[in-house]
């Protein structure tokens, strides 16, 4: 795990990620538990359903048109919908944010880019970390719709969990990378967190509006949640189209990072413009 | 090469050259330059204006880094890893091992690999970056106030280490803001004083630029005039059969001088470079 810089970085990773797979099987195995409940007291939950306003309905992802009762209605209410692509959104801004910024501001990039180790090398392999950890965080969520469905007979076909799964990750890329272009751009992991969030906050409620207000739903093709799960993935299987411009978005995310890295300094507190910032390094 | 981060951070204009197999005393007061420099040439920051060029080639090109060891200012690692991992991530990074030349010299320097970077201290992690500097044997090591912030105990290690960097002919580059251990050292040294290098020039020859103060009790009386025009003398004076004077450079001609009296005592305060130090930091103005 020590061989380059991409299996390091799982390597640190392992304790949070590991963390986070075992709340992604909590909270999937609390739902699926939840769901013969639902299933066999339809009537009540219709009538309570009817109770709530469509807004609200419309953040947690769920279109007025859908059936809430079989297994891929009720898993994209109570999980594709919304806690999905949040935690996949939230987990790759995190990483994302303190791939480089991250070392820099830790003081760790010095003896790490002292070596051979090239620039180019650094960002790409940070990049290839991310993805693979995202790829993790899906496997989970697969695997606890394969308990879900022993257990609870939450049966949603493979394929459709598979497309539901890769959109989820993609959107996961999607920020991360993002986070990982502004973060190798400006070495300011606190900086990216925040402006990446922010992004993600304002283009998922964009997206959920879009989804209730007409004139607003011209705007949601510039929110990546709408790639994420406007094509219903879940019920409909992959869209492919939707897919590529997530997955071409984050490459492009890497390629800004990549171009970014090149000709700054590194570790010295941010991005230098003309104007002196404090340095902590110089001596 | 000029590295400007606005007002007095920096350098400005920095023409040094260091030749292969010595070891040269990069010296300043903090904030003068001394980072800066350094870091440009491991590539972590680049020159605005100007070129470094290191063994021949240019830190932005990898396998020129592979044959350099750089420890930091202020070394950071992976608190979490154990010195082990540490090292032996760096020497995959490096594509050059050095495992065992890891061991043996962790071994020598009484450095613990088994345990967590986190749980070492602070003389101990610097000893850690000691060993990932020399590891894999570099042609050049470039080393930010090595002993800094170190019990003396340490420091004589890092001395006697650097004692045999210089026995096998690798160049080594080292900033200091202490002037004693570049004297112990370095063959020659760069004074740096607000981004700009003020001096460069061999110890020895330095040494000469040094004062020394004299104290001589003779046997009988002198007349000042015997000594004030001597070359090199300074601020010669008379009390009685004593004498105190400073000489510049060579003492050769006062002892003649002195010699026609005679002598019941001298004492010599030796080159004190660290006046001559102060001189050069506090600026040619004062």
């Amino acid at each position: 795990m020590l061989n380059n810089v991409a299996l390091k970085t799982l390597r640190d990773r392992r304790r949070s990620l590991f963390w986070w797979v075992v709340g992604i099987f909590g909270y999937f195995l609390g739902i699926g538990a939840f769901y013969p409940i639902v299933r066999d007291n339809q009537a009540q939950f219709e009538a309570l359903l009817e109770t709530y306003p469509d807004e609200f309905l419309a953040i947690m992802g769920v279109g007025s048109e859908e059936n809430l009762f079989d297994p891929i209605g009720f898993m994209q209410a109570e999980a594709f919908g919304w806690v999905v692509p949040l935690v996949f959104a939230i987990y790759g801004v995190v990483q994302g944010a303190r791939a480089v910024a991250g070392e820099e501001e830790d003081g760790t990039i010095d003896l790490v880019m002292a070596t051979s180790l090239t620039r180019f090398g650094l960002v790409w392999q940070k990049w290839l970390a991310l993805v693979l950890a995202e790829l993790a965080l899906g496997l989970a969520v697969f695997a606890s719709l394969a308990v879900d469905s022993v257990l609870f007979g939450v049966e949603i076909p493979i394929g459709n969990i598979a497309a539901g799964v890769l959109m989820a990750v993609l959107l996961g890329v999607f920020f991360g990378s993002l986070a990982l272009a502004v973060g190798t751009g400006t070495g300011l992991r606190g900086l990216t967190v925040g402006v990446v969030t922010f992004v993600a906050a304002v283009t998922y409620l964009l997206n959920s509006l879009g989804r209730l207000v007409e004139i607003l739903d011209v705007l949601q093709p510039i929110s990546p949640f709408y790639y994420y799960d406007a094509s219903n993935p879940l019920r409909y299987g992959l869209d492919a189209e939707h897919a590529l411009i997530l997955g071409g978005l984050a490459v492009v995310f890497l390629g800004i990072g990549l171009l970014a890295v090149r000709r700054r300094d590194l570790g010295v507190g941010g991005i230098r413009l003309s104007v002196p910032t404090m340095r902590k390094a110089a001596g | 090469m000029t590295k400007s981060y606005g007002k007095a951070r920096g350098v400005l204009d920095l023409d040094l050259e260091v030749r292969a197999g010595e070891v040269f005393g990069y010296l300043g007061p903090n904030g003068a330059g001394k980072t800066t420099t350094i870091r440009m040439l491991v590539d972590l920051i680049r020159a605005q204006k100007g070129e470094v060029e290191v063994l021949g080639g240019s830190p932005r090109d990898p396998a020129i880094r592979r044959r350099v060891g750089y420890l930091p200012g202020e070394v950071e690692f992976y608190s979490r890893m154990s010195a082990r991992d540490f090292l032996t991530y760096i020497g995959n990074l490096r594509g050059k091992g050095g495992d065992a030349l890891a061991e043996q010299l962790s071994e020598r320097i009484d450095l613990d690999l088994s345990r967590r970077i986190g749980d070492l201290s602070k003389g101990n992690r610097q000893k850690l970056g000691l060993v990932q500097a020399l590891m894999h044997r570099p042609e050049l090591v470039v080393l930010d106030e090595p002993t800094s912030g170190l019990d003396p105990l340490v420091q004589q290690e890092v001395y006697r280490l650097l004692g045999e960097l210089k026995a096998d002919g690798v160049t080594v580059f080292f900033s200091s803001h202490v002037l004693s251990e570049v004297e112990r050292i370095a063959n020659r040294v760069g004074i740096i004083r607000e981004g700009r290098l003020v001096e460069v020039e061999e110890l020895e020859a330095l040494r000469q630029k040094a004062v020394r103060t004299f104290e001589v009790v003779f046997e009988d009386v002198p007349h000042i005039s015997e000594f004030e025009e001597l070359d090199g003398v300074r601020m010669a004076d008379v009390h009685g059969n004593i004498l105190h004077c400073q000489v510049i450079g060579s003492i050769d001609e006062l002892l003649k001088a002195v010699a026609n009296h005679g002598v019941r005592d001298l004492v010599s305060h030796g080159a004190d470079l660290e006046a001559l130090f102060l001189d050069y930091y506090r600026g040619e103005d004062d």
